[in-house]
């Protein structure tokens, strides 16, 4: 498949699912607890899609369609500088809260996704490997 | 739930993510260096993007803030792409990852007040 077309239909379904998420996550007191469950959910997902293409034959494309795509357009930069203005408009601290914790745990968790795929593959190759001896 | 809203979002967030994909490739064939030049020009331009359809558009054509701004914007940048940068730049170079990640935010709180001081 086209790496553009896959891109596409990622986008269509991680921006879909963005969009509903913030329907049904609640916004505590005006918080963006949406946009901050989807940033580190994604990233945690992202990090973990690495740490498998890293370590199998994963399709181009569909890495891209996941990876840049589905996950990409999923997550957002913008919609969480523009809430941490308006949110700082009103509680300051809150705001405070809401970069810290983003951008804390979000590399900490795209870290870890990584770490945990690239073990998990490892480890049953290791156990094909003794099976198939 | 109005279905017309998720489809104007998705619809946005593919047409910003096959943007981005494009950005990025342009930009991995100049840049040379270890810096993720093309997350970071594409997280400050659709963040500032943002702020100027928030102002202009969210109250005066609401779907159209859908397609354009929770979809396009929302879907151009990235945040996933930025956490899992700064690891990876952190394995090569400690300081110009935490450089990455701060003035991606600082450049994007930046433009993102002063967008929001002009209304």
């Amino acid at each position: 498949m086209n790496n553009i077309m896959a891109i596409f239909i990622g986008g269509i379904i991680g921006g879909a699912s963005r969009c509903g998420l913030g329907f049904i996550i609640p916004a505590p007191s005006g918080f963006p607890l949406d946009i901050l469950v989807i940033n580190l959910v994604g990233s945690l997902a992202l990090g973990t899609l690495n740490g498998v293409a890293a370590s199998t034959k994963m399709k181009p494309w569909l890495r891209n369609g996941i990876g840049t795509g589905m996950i990409g357009s999923f997550t957002t930069f913008s919609t969480f500088c523009v809430g941490t203005i308006r949110l700082a408009q009103v509680h300051a601290l809150s705001a405070l809260v809401y970069v810290a914790i983003s951008l804390i745990a979000g590399p900490l968790l795209a870290l870890s996704g990584e770490r945990t795929a690239l073990w998990v593959v490892t480890r049953k190759e290791t156990e094909v490997g003794e099976v198939s001896a | 739930m109005n279905v017309v809203l998720p489809v104007l979002v998705g619809v946005g967030s593919a047409i910003g993510a096959v943007a981005r994909y494009g950005v990025g490739v342009f930009i991995g064939r100049v840049n040379h260096s270890a810096f993720p030049w093309g997350t970071w020009l594409i997280n400050v331009i659709g963040t500032a993007l943002l702020g100027l359809f928030t102002l202009n558009l969210q109250s005066a054509s609401p779907d159209l803030f859908l397609l354009l701004g929770t979809g396009f914007c929302g879907g151009f940048t990235t945040f996933s792409t930025l956490s899992v940068e700064t690891v990876t730049l952190y394995r090569a170079n400690r300081l110009l990852s935490l450089f990455y990640l701060f003035s991606s935010l600082g450049v994007g709180l930046i433009l993102a007040w002063l967008i929001n001081l002009w209304a």
